[in-house]
């Protein structure tokens, strides 16, 4: 039953009431010097048992007769001597008698001194009982205190940390969403930025297409004629000179000092290469107009070559000024679904980047290929190549190694945008001072 | 129970003054030292550190031999009624073997008598005790006061459990034995059920009160 009871109850730890037995109670240093004091004067020998008369503490005088009395001691236990030498006093606790305090001493004569000590001695370990009892009973339910309130604190502690856990994740899950409306808004702007850009450079090319064909269709009209009335004059003079005969006219050194033959040759010629500057000059404005694809629906299938092309004709001022070498190695490669004005936007934007690589001895090479589910698009340069710990911002908005002033750091940013809104990848691959390599991965696009 | 050791033949039992603060529950035990004789009984200890309010009890123990070899210990205890010192109270309660509710029969009390209630049936769920099964009294006291709550009103309330309610007034030892005697008899017939104390150690009802309740020829009520 005892046990039972006891696995019953193992949860509660703080139980007021626990028995305490007089060797729980009185410790050696409480009733060691007792003793001590009590063997110095008339008594010989002293000893506090338990209730069952176990001697817990003793002493006797001098020391070495302490094996004697405490046979005697234990004769008197089992109630074998006893007489006037022998004084017993018991030690109570809630009532019970949990111990007693002997007294012995060898002088029958010093009796009468033994009551009122026995009775002195007797009341000292009472108090000393009383107070030691208060102070464990104290102890324990402080002890059973602290340890609940240690507990409430682990259990505060525990909801502590959930909350602040709780916390955590919502200011992460915060930072997260601030994250990607920064994003998207970075996205949202370069867009912008980017339409922006593209619809002045499609206003001016378009303005300039306009203004500039007119006054090259009366030339290059003009020009046709003029190489008419050229024609009409010299097989007039030439009909003259004829009959007049060549050799008796008067009109002959001047005919060769005119270098008139050289002239007549020459016109021409100038009409000609005339005609053929006119020609490029509709060539250039036709790609500036094909470059903004300002007649162009958005959203066709787009040649990239072309647009590579495009692109290359569009700089080919900064390409044929710096001697540039391009080498172009066109795969054939299936055309792709977007808007060409974009593709060839990022490809320019991807060309200038290279083209700002290095001053002299620039080799820019291009290669389309078909590999797997993407068609790629290489653009290598020679050039500078670019630093590692920059390689994952050079696609930042705003990120520009020129000087301020110089370029707004938009143009990979935008030729980002372009690819991977028509599910592309751009991936450089770049090796600092020996150059870059920009590889466009385009989505094949289903028939 | 807070021991129970066969071999040794000792019995400890724990019985428990619980209520709101300053309903006269250390008063009840005062009273009862003074009107119950020494034999038979420890003298009171009252655990009421000054510097420390939140270790704060009383404790009376009570001796009874039984026929057998059975001794039987009863401390009864007083809890602290301020609601801040709860973790002692239910240092104090937990192994209880009965208790004895002591309200404060003043109106202005009601309140507060409500709300140790509530906190004793908690804490002895908290301690493992089923209220249902617990030896239970409940004692109104202060009777000696004005503006108390009537005798016929407490009786309407609990008259509803089979509680036994008395009626007291500690300060001059009314009521105070009649609260313990019938504690003790609930708490008897709950060990008695539990362990034989009649079949197994010869002990009756009447001679567990008697020899508990001897009361001393000083009773003011004698």
């Amino acid at each position: 039953m005892h046990s039972k009871i006891n696995n019953e109850r193992t949860e509660i730890s703080a139980v007021v009431g626990r028995e305490l037995r007089l060797r729980d109670i009185l410790n050696t240093q409480d009733v060691g010097p007792l003793l001590q004091v009590l063997t110095s004067g008339i008594v010989q020998a002293a000893a506090v048992t338990d209730e069952k008369g176990s001697v817990l503490w003793a002493k006797s005088s001098p020391p070495d007769t302490e094996a004697v009395h405490l046979s005697i001691l234990e004769d008197i236990r089992q109630g074998k001597t006893s007489g006037p030498c022998w004084k017993v006093s018991p030690l109570q606790h809630e009532g019970e008698v949990i111990g007693f305090i002997l007294l012995y001493f060898h002088d029958a004569a010093n009796e009468h001194f033994l009551s009122p000590l026995l009775g002195t001695v007797s009341a000292c370990l009472s108090a000393l009982i009383l107070n030691n009892a208060k102070r464990i009973m104290t102890t324990e339910v402080h002890s059973a205190l602290v340890d609940s309130s240690f507990e409430e604190l682990l259990e505060s502690n525990r909801r502590l940390s959930a909350s602040e856990q709780r916390y955590r994740e919502l200011s992460e899950a915060l930072q997260s969403m601030v994250d990607e409306k920064t994003a998207e808004l970075k996205k949202t702007f370069s867009r912008m930025l980017k339409q922006e850009k593209l619809s002045s450079i499609g206003q001016l090319a378009a303005g300039m297409a306009h203004e500039i064909n007119n006054p090259v269709g009366f030339i290059s009209s003009n020009l046709n004629t003029f190489a008419k009335y050229m024609h009409n004059l010299r097989d007039m003079l030439m009909f003259y000179r004829g009959a007049q005969g060549a050799a008796s006219s008067e009109s002959e050194p001047l005919y060769s000092k005119l270098k008139i033959d050289f002239i007549l040759k020459d016109s021409i010629d100038l009409i000609q290469q005339s005609s053929h500057g006119v020609h490029r000059i509709k060539e250039i404005v036709s790609n500036l107009k094909d470059f903004s694809h300002i007649d162009d629906a958005r959203h066709i299938s787009v040649d990239l070559s072309a647009e590579l092309d495009k692109a290359l004709n569009v700089l080919s001022h900064k390409i044929s000024e710096r001697s540039v070498k391009v080498i172009r190695s066109y795969g054939s490669v299936p055309q792709i679904e977007g808007d060409p004005a974009d593709i060839s936007l990022a490809f320019l934007n991807i060309l200038v980047n290279a083209l700002d690589s290095r001053d002299r001895g620039l080799v820019i090479s291009i290669t389309t290929a078909i590999s797997g589910p993407g068609v790629f698009v290489t653009i290598s340069d020679n050039g500078c190549g670019i630093p590692a710990v920059i390689q994952d911002r050079i696609f930042e908005p705003f990120f520009s190694t020129h000087e301020t002033g110089k370029g707004m750091g938009m143009g990979l940013t935008v030729a980002y945008d372009i690819v991977s809104s028509l599910g592309g990848d751009i991936e450089v691959r770049s090796e600092d001072g020996k150059g870059t390599a920009f590889v466009i991965t385009f989505p094949i696009t289903k028939p | 129970m807070i021991e129970y050791d066969e071999q040794g033949k000792k019995m400890v039992l724990k019985l428990v003054y619980y209520g709101p603060a300053m309903s006269g529950k250390t008063k009840n035990l005062l009273s009862l030292h003074d009107l119950i004789e020494k034999k038979g009984r420890g003298d009171l200890m009252m655990l009421d550190t000054a510097d420390d309010r939140t270790i704060y009890f009383d404790l009376l123990p009570f001796l009874i031999a039984c026929p057998s070899v059975l001794k039987i210990k009863i401390k009864v205890y007083t809890v602290p009624g301020q609601v801040k010192h709860d973790a002692t109270r239910k240092a104090v309660l937990s192994r209880a073997d009965g208790v004895a509710f002591i309200a404060d029969s003043r109106l202005a009390e009601m309140q507060n008598n409500a709300e140790s209630f509530e906190n004793l049936e908690k804490n002895l769920g908290f301690v493992g005790i089923d209220i249902e099964k617990i030896p239970l009294v409940i004692q109104f006291n202060k009777r000696d006061l004005k503006d108390i709550i009537p005798e016929e009103e407490v009786r309407e309330t609990w008259g509803k459990t089979d509680l036994p309610i008395l009626m007291a007034s500690a300060l001059f030892g009314k009521g105070v034995t009649e609260t313990f005697w019938a504690l003790l008899e609930r708490t008897y017939e709950a060990i008695d059920a539990r362990i034989g104390l009649n079949a197994n150690h010869g002990l009756t009802r009447e001679s567990f009160l008697s020899r508990i309740l001897s009361l001393s020829t000083s009773n003011p009520k004698s």
